[in-house]
């Protein structure tokens, strides 16, 4: 039995309160809750497995698992914590499996290339000409690039901060580690992407 | 002060330690230099946009959840049927005796909590929902089998021997647990196994608080009245089974509003009645069909010669 939505405002709701629609069979505040987290996932896992096709069979994956357990949810934890909880499970069994689970190697060659660098350093010089679309295409691929070139712990870590926008803490309890070893994680994430746009430190 | 620079842009620090790392930024070149560096490093990284989506995953996310819910129903419903159809076959009674349990959710004891009151003047109040919970219970004067609570896979473990357990004691209960409880003789005794990798058999007397890290376990009772006093949503861990093998389920919520539900199942016969939030009962068949009903607040709804539920309020 799939309940029908039964009210029009269901997008101002919570995801809390989604969830617990949701474990109803409410199927509207199902799409409502993967329309908010469709990319912030597919981002997340991206993270973890550097692969967009995987990255989506496990976000895929992980909203299957949220719904079939909606009703265990405990309004204890935020709903993110719990769903990025389940994506994190869900990388690292799948990085088990495929043993990809190797320490990467931070490539260099990022800053190597001075004119794939130019669009960063037109956005770190605080310029205050837009980008242009062919720029911003440009800047999306090389960001892509660097994060995707930072080890596993960093770059997970890292976009849950900089893309997902969560505090430590709250990723501390996704990745079961402490706090102090996210702001380890951080710092290192951002010491080595200073390293890749090494330009960005020659004006002192 | 190196180290407190990443949280403090990060906008992780107190008031107090962000004010002290600013203080220090005004004197300190060094650490002024690197979080300019940061700040840039974060001006570049908020414009990526993150991975685009091919679309697939949510389309593909419906017809699976959709092509499931219309085969088995929603996965509430099926860990409902799941787990009481999993109870049937089990010997139930309730003999007579002065029961009076308390379970109390491990969210919050007062918001949460589901409120039984057996045949025999007890009241026992059950975590909402199935999932996990606490309980509380107080027992006395009991004179033979009365309550079971039921393994995850409907199997009831005896305990093979007893332990008693001191009254205000905390037991958990472990995700992997088989849990049983026996009545006897004014004592509950409850068995299990993975109990904290220990031994699996309990003795319960005088009050004792039991943890459900296991959603599957609940309480059967065979007759008698429950009243539900929930919020934040539950179903499942209360069940009445009918001589005739009919099944009813007491729930409450899912929202946050408090929620009372009464219900009252006799050998033939079933009534509930709402008088506050939103609240109902989920009856399981014999043949295994399930029906989920609601109940209007301030309404009574009883059934009929023909198992059917009527609404009896005036």
């Amino acid at each position: 039995m799939i309940e029908k939505p039964q009210d029009s405002d269901l997008k101002s709701k919570t995801d809390e309160e989604l969830i617990r629609m949701v474990a109803r069979g409410n199927e509207m505040a199902f799409e409502i809750l993967m329309d908010r987290y469709e990319r912030p996932l597919v981002t997340f896992c991206y993270g973890f497995m550097r692969d967009v096709q995987r990255a989506e069979d496990i976000t895929q994956e992980a909203f299957l698992r949220v719904f079939r357990n909606a009703y265990r949810y405990k309004p204890m934890a935020r709903f993110s914590t719990w769903v990025y909880r389940i994506a994190t499970n869900l990388c690292i069994n799948e990085l088990k499996k495929q043993r990809l689970r190797q320490a990467s190697s931070i490539d260099q060659s990022l800053s190597a290339d001075p004119e794939s660098t130019k669009v960063v350093e037109k956005i770190a010089s605080d310029c205050a000409t837009p980008l242009t679309q062919a720029e911003e295409k440009e800047l999306q691929a090389l960001l892509a690039k660097a994060v995707e070139n930072l080890p596993e712990d960093q770059r997970s870590t890292l976009i849950m901060v900089e893309f997902n926008h969560m505090a430590y803490k709250e990723i501390a309890d996704v990745l079961g580690i402490t706090v102090s070893a996210v702001k380890m994680r951080i710092k290192r994430a951002r010491e080595n992407l200073r390293q890749m746009f090494k330009f960005l430190e020659d004006e002192r | 002060m190196r180290e407190l620079i990443d949280p403090f842009l990060d906008g992780e620090l107190p008031e107090e330690e962000a004010a002290e790392v600013e203080r220090h930024l005004r004197t300190c070149n060094q650490c002024t230099y690197e979080s300019t560096q940061i700040i840039r490093m974060k001006e570049v990284i908020s414009r990526w946009q993150g991975i685009t989506p091919s679309g697939y995953v949510k389309q593909e996310v419906l017809a699976k959840v959709r092509s499931e819910v219309s085969k088995h129903g929603t996965p509430r419903e099926r860990y409902i049927r799941r787990t009481v159809l999993s109870a049937v076959g089990l010997s139930l009674v309730l003999i007579g005796g002065v029961v009076s349990i308390v379970y109390v959710s491990q969210w919050s004891r007062a918001a949460s909590s589901v409120g039984v009151a057996t045949e025999n003047s007890g009241t026992t109040t059950t975590p909402v929902p199935p999932s996990t919970g606490s309980v509380f219970a107080r027992v006395a004067g009991l004179t033979g089998d009365d309550v079971r609570v039921i393994g995850r896979d409907g199997d009831v473990y005896r305990p093979a021997d007893r332990h008693e357990i001191l009254p205000g004691e905390t037991v958990e209960v472990g995700e992997t647990s088989l849990l049983a409880v026996d009545v006897t003789g004014g004592r509950v005794l409850i068995g299990g196994i993975a109990w904290k990798g220990k031994a699996p058999s309990l003795g319960l007397s005088g009050s004792t608080r039991l943890r459900f890290a296991s959603p599957e376990a609940g309480l059967d009772l065979a007759r008698g009245t429950v009243r539900v006093l929930a919020s934040g949503g539950g179903v499942g861990d209360i069940r009445f089974r009918t001589p005739a093998g009919t099944i009813y389920v007491p729930w409450a919520g899912p929202g946050d509003e408090a929620a009372e539900v009464s219900i009252n199942v006799t050998a033939d016969k079933a009534a509930v009645g709402v008088s506050s939030g939103e609240a109902g009962v989920l009856v399981v068949r014999p043949d295994g069909n399930t029906q989920n009903i609601p109940v209007k607040k301030g309404h009574v709804i009883e059934t009929t010669s023909s198992g059917e539920f009527t609404d009896r309020t005036e």
